[in-house]
């Protein structure tokens, strides 16, 4: 999540690209057909060449977060128990698991890339802001909000402890006393967390806040954002209407 | 504005029962005075100021801050709108992703509009000398201009009274002088606890040690 945003996409009410988003990504997780999740796949594309989504970027980003999750498909759903399709070596890929891989590895990909380019390129103020807006309990958008904030604070504290545990001699090791440093070191972060957690809430408390969320930007809604929504909505019946006559 | 600001009479606290932090303290802050705290660490000097903002009750005795004994969080929350803190820690008081949203975040909540808070959170900035710093991410800081954005959020409330804890904790020179500089030019009623006795010095007149719960004039 950028915070400083230079994408084309700014344009467009950050409403409309949560909708956009959201409806894309449940559609896709409730596909049961491979072909129904190409126009999810295909949207969000033609969306991002449109408004010149850095794609090169994401590609590196893709691979690192499917690879696993690919390398598993690839290795276990292919040999599902059902009817023999394909025979590779002493190994026989079966047709419930070619499918059963296909469509999990188009729905992934469809849900990294509506995610991706849709809402990773806004600033984290208006997403918080259009959350608030979209009637999201304020709750769960002040726990984003602290989320984005203090993942670095996280990360440095983190960063802290191992610093001091390596100057203490510590090396790790398949032990048990190795473990027990890292349930030390994980406590520790959990109580300077907590610890700073009421702190904040003082600092909040500080500034007149009592519950509700209050933005700094105003947002507006625009012809072209009631256009995209109808657009992916479009896209969703595609959706439905290619898994149903399959 | 009532001619006190502050005023304690024989307040306890203590985060344990049987060891109070404070002990039967009593404190007068007039308004317009500069008022410096020393003291060993664990003394209670931070706890003294929280109670002032309402964020510690205290065990017993009477809390009375712009004339009025404050009891209660709804009490508080006039004191508030009113009075500033300076956290120790930056990080725990810079808590939204962005500077302006972070420095816009007291005049919102305090019923203003995004622009009128915008341009209070502007404004705020231009005086801490960050103008320009409104879309820069708040956790990519330096310690010195987290501390001056952290100023930036109270000044961005107008408070008439600023109760500042360790200001010139983690700050190299620069980032001090530029804060003395700052804080030199307000007219408000100042509270510093700290243990720089130069910086001290340069801002407050007058400068009380607090000592085994109570405070003491100090030199």
């Amino acid at each position: 999540m950028k915070s400083v945003s230079h994408d084309a996409l700014v344009v467009l009410d950050p409403r409309a690209r949560i909708l956009c988003a959201a409806g894309c990504c449940m559609a896709t997780a409730l596909a049961t057909q491979p072909v129904a999740v190409i126009p999810a796949l295909c949207f969000p594309l033609i969306v991002g060449v449109i408004f010149r989504f850095p794609f090169r970027r994401l590609s590196w980003m893709a691979v690192r977060l499917n690879g696993i999750f690919i390398l598993m498909a690839l290795t276990t759903l292919p040999f599902v128990d059902g009817p023999a399709w394909r025979s590779v070596g002493p190994l026989t890929i079966t047709s419930p698991g070619a499918h059963l891989m296909g469509v999990m590895i188009l729905k992934g990909n469809a849900l990294v890339l509506s995610c991706a380019v849709f809402l990773s390129t806004m600033e984290s103020a208006s997403l918080g802001h259009a959350l608030s807006r979209l009637r999201v309990p304020t709750a769960f958008v002040q726990l984003l909000m602290s989320v984005i904030r203090y993942i670095d604070v996280l990360l440095e504290e983190h960063a802290r402890i191992r610093l001091a545990m390596r100057a203490r001699g510590f090396c790790p090791q398949f032990n048990v006393l190795t473990l027990r440093t890292h349930a030390v070191a994980v406590g520790a972060l959990f109580l300077r967390s907590l610890d700073r957690a009421e702190q904040v809430a003082d600092a909040m408390k500080c500034r007149g806040h009592h519950g509700t969320y209050a933005a700094t930007r105003t947002l507006h809604w625009r012809t072209a954002d009631s256009v995209w929504i109808g657009t992916a909505l479009s896209v969703i019946m595609v959706m439905f209407w290619l898994g149903w006559s399959v | 504005m009532s001619s006190t600001v502050i005023e304690l009479n024989k307040v306890t606290f203590g985060y344990h029962a049987d060891r109070p932090v404070l002990q039967e303290l009593d404190w007068v802050v007039p308004a317009g005075a500069r008022v410096g705290i020393v003291g060993a660490n664990a003394t209670g000097k931070s706890t003294l100021l929280h109670i002032c903002m309402g964020l510690r009750r205290v065990q017993s005795g009477d809390v009375v801050v712009y004339g009025q004994r404050r009891v209660t969080e709804r009490d508080f929350r006039e004191v508030r709108a009113r009075m500033g803190l300076l956290f120790q820690d930056s990080d725990n008081q810079l808590f939204c992703p962005t500077v302006l949203d972070d420095v816009a975040f007291g005049p919102l909540h305090l019923g203003a509009t995004p622009a009128a808070a915008q341009t209070a959170a502007r404004e705020a900035l231009k005086t801490v000398g960050l103008p320009g710093y409104e879309e820069r991410i708040t956790s990519r800081l330096s310690a010195g201009e987290k501390k001056c954005v952290a100023l930036a959020t109270n000044l961005a409330m107008q408070p008439d009274t600023l109760l500042l804890d360790e200001p010139t904790s983690f700050l190299d020179e620069p980032s001090r002088a530029r804060l003395l500089d700052v804080l030199a030019r307000l007219s408000v009623t100042l509270v510093m606890v700290s243990h720089d006795h130069e910086f001290m010095k340069a801002l407050t007149t007058t400068r009380y040690c607090l000592r085994d719960g109570r405070l003491v004039t100090d030199g």
